[in-house]
């Protein structure tokens, strides 16, 4: 291709690793279509009629895309996003929704994209005035699916997947944000690395990276402008850093670098053998999953049990809620999977960000963090509960399932549900001795009245993001934390201590399952502090067990006493 | 030889309307059919101009002009020619999917030209 030349100067970026690893490859640029315009853009109609039709013909659009997608998504890697658009169609069917667009543009006689994009400004507007960055989060779903329906009204929405098209292998996508329906898009296995101005560290496009092996640096600001598509560009999600017209000796010495890092994180997942640190201490690594697929991978990549099984994804890949027998086979088919190794189901996490549609117990939220989800809105739902035990239950008649309960804030939710689990046995003819039953430490009330969860629980699993989200009061979509996020480690380290120091006199099992026990540049604190068992993405479990066996326990152990001590 | 100018219209008429007239002021013509053409010759001889039409097969006007800006940014200039006359379709065109100019058709020669002028002298200021 002829170019224009360009300055050759080689420019560094800061940002921040969202998903570990190197890439030295060439920009793609994707870029939202601006609809800022539509805001200011008044056009003054004469036939009302036709243009509640054009708006009510791209709400009918907007619904078959949506569904579309919905059914084209049965990568279980995107489970999460199929289910927001799920959530996006609700959005469009509303009776309110249906009924004040129409009469908004019949009483002000303006095109609807004029209506529609009043319409998000006001709610921007509204959702940035609530101090509450979970509300804010919401606003980018809110967003999406108000986009789509202009650019459906002004019938572009096919120019917004065009230029994806011409996306060509393993290129570094740089992007000012990424949005659900934008990710839906993308073809991710031609993705090498990700580069965006504003995001998070639990973002759904980091998390989705992360469960790839595919680097992401956000808060790259200024990349979209500075950076050329096709130009090369270096992106070390590491150290942070975007280098953009590298030289030929840089591009060298990350290629280097990359192949001595990147190596455990390549999408050619090598089985990793029983971690033990250089002096020959045992660490128990157990992978996270959310179907059996993923439970394959992380049983061939080595791990020695699932610690996370996240049962919500099971019922988010449906469209319908399962029935007992084929919740079931859905966990005996994992049970087949793993063997004589040990299975961790966590009960459904719903609720906050993550909705399930056809569950008509879960209602809107102003702040759904902070509301009913997890273990509450089980025990608000008493059938869906007592069906969901019930599968798990008759899938521990084959094999030992260890039950995990989400979100437990107070002592008498685990007492509840232990009683239904009990009566829900008898009635089986499961045997006690089949099931055991722990519980997610992730409020923080959990971790500061540990000691009277002892005598309730078998095992405790540290539930590392959300316990920094509320730790710290860092909502998990704000891109504007992640100081606060990189701070939260040394507190953070120190109730790991603690609780580690309880589980251990009461001689409970202790896992860690959050992202940092899949980040090799905090396992060896983790370690150092007492924690032997990790639970992670299967992608991750080489490169952290590669960093284990190269350091001793009383290496660990300094490197967690100077975290400690810097945080005394 | 003056800048390049990469003319799209599946309309042969307008087509070689625009070429002889571009042509005849000094500017090296290309032109393409389709879409589909008119991002292979922007790939291969990067033209300061773009003429684009919307309504064409396989791909349209609005998408060769979403590729051209998020490809290579401002760097080539997009003057948009077309039948589609409305406000909401200028608004598209400029506003939405950042051409340069819109210009419907049927359109003055000379009022094209001057336009094509204007666009290139900017470019090259």
């Amino acid at each position: 291709m002829k170019d224009r030349p360009v300055p050759t100067t080689e420019i560094v970026l800061n940002g921040v690793g969202a998903s570990p690893g190197i890439a030295v490859g060439k920009a793609f640029h994707f870029a939202q279509i601006d609809l800022k315009t539509l805001e200011e853009n008044r056009l003054p109609i004469e036939d009302v009629d036709r243009e509640i039709e054009r708006f009510t013909d791209a709400v009918k659009k907007s619904i078959e895309q949506l569904s579309g997608l919905k059914e084209s998504g049965k990568n279980e890697d995107l489970a999460d996003i199929m289910a927001i658009f799920q959530v996006h169609i609700q959005l469009l069917t509303d009776a309110d929704f249906l009924t004040s667009i129409p009469a908004l543009i019949s009483r002000s006689r303006s095109n609807a994209e004029y209506v529609l994009a009043n319409q998000i400004r006001d709610l921007e507007k509204r959702f940035l005035s609530i101090d509450n960055e979970i509300t804010r989060a919401r606003l980018l779903d809110v967003q999406d699916v108000y986009f789509r329906l202009l650019r459906n009204v002004l019938d572009i929405e096919h120019v917004r997947a065009t230029p994806l098209r011409r996306m060509p292998s393993s290129v570094i996508l740089v992007a000012e944000r990424l949005l659900p329906s934008d990710i839906a898009l993308l073809d991710l296995k031609k993705i090498i690395g990700i580069a965006i101005e504003n995001g998070s560290t639990v973002s759904h496009v980091s998390i989705i990276a992360k469960t790839l092996c595919i680097p992401v640096l956000i808060n790259v600001h200024g990349i979209s402008a500075l950076s050329r598509n096709a130009s090369l560009l270096i992106l070390d999600a590491n150290e942070g850093k975007a280098v953009l017209r590298p030289s030929p000796d840089t591009v060298a010495r990350y290629e280097k670098k990359a192949k001595q890092e990147n190596h455990p994180h390549s999408r050619s997942r090598q089985p990793v053998m029983k971690c033990f640190t250089k002096d020959g201490i045992k660490i128990r690594l157990e992978a996270n999953a959310g179907s059996a697929p993923e439970v394959r991978e992380a049983i061939e990549s080595g791990a020695e049990g699932i610690g996370l099984l996240r049962s919500e994804l099971y019922y988010l890949s449906r469209d319908s809620l399962p029935t007992i027998d084929e919740e079931t086979a859905f966990y005996e088919s994992v049970q087949v999977v793993c063997g004589a190794k040990p299975l961790t189901v966590r009960l459904l996490d719903i609720g906050a960000d993550k909705t399930v549609p056809y569950l008509r117990c879960i209602t809107q939220e102003e702040n759904p963090h902070f509301g009913v989800r997890g273990i509450r809105l089980l025990l608000r739902n008493p059938e869906l509960l007592h069906n969901h035990l019930v599968s798990i239950l008759r899938a521990c008649r084959k094999r030992h399932v260890k039950i995990l309960l989400p979100f437990v804030s107070i002592p008498h939710e685990v007492d509840e549900v232990r009683s239904i689990i009990s009566d829900i046995s008898k009635k089986e003819g499961v045997h006690h001795s089949a099931w055991t039953l722990g519980m997610m430490l992730e409020v923080p009330s959990t971790v500061l009245m540990l000691g009277e969860y002892m005598d309730k629980i078998d095992f405790l699993s540290i539930g590392t993001n959300d316990l920094i989200q509320y730790l710290f009061a860092t909502g998990r979509e704000n891109s504007g934390l992640e100081k606060y996020r990189a701070a939260a480690f040394p507190l953070l380290l120190r109730l790991i201590k603690s609780v580690v120091d309880t589980a251990a006199s009461a001689k409970k099992e202790l896992s860690v399952c959050g992202e940092i026990a899949a980040d090799p540049a905090y396992t060896t604190h983790l370690i150092g502090a007492g924690v032997r068992v990790l639970s992670m993405q299967s992608c991750a479990l080489h490169s952290v067990c590669t960093a284990l066996s190269n350091k001793t326990m009383s290496d660990c152990v300094k490197m967690a006493k100077a975290v400690l001590k810097e945080q005394a | 030889m003056g800048p390049t100018i990469l003319i799209v219209d599946d309309d042969a008429n307008v087509l070689e309307l625009v070429r002889v007239n571009c042509a005849a002021k000094g500017y090296t013509v290309l032109t393409a059919t389709d879409g589909n053409e008119a991002i292979l010759a922007v790939e291969k001889f990067m033209p300061a101009l773009v003429i684009l039409d919307v309504m064409m097969p396989e791909m349209d006007g609005w998408e060769v002009c979403k590729i051209l800006r998020d490809e290579y940014k401002d760097s080539i200039k997009i003057l948009m020619l077309t039948a589609k006359d409305t406000a909401r379709d200028k608004m598209i065109g400029k506003d939405i999917l950042k051409a340069d100019e819109y210009m419907t058709k049927p359109f003055d020669v000379d009022a094209l030209l001057s336009t094509v002028e204007h666009l290139l002298s900017k470019g090259y200021s």
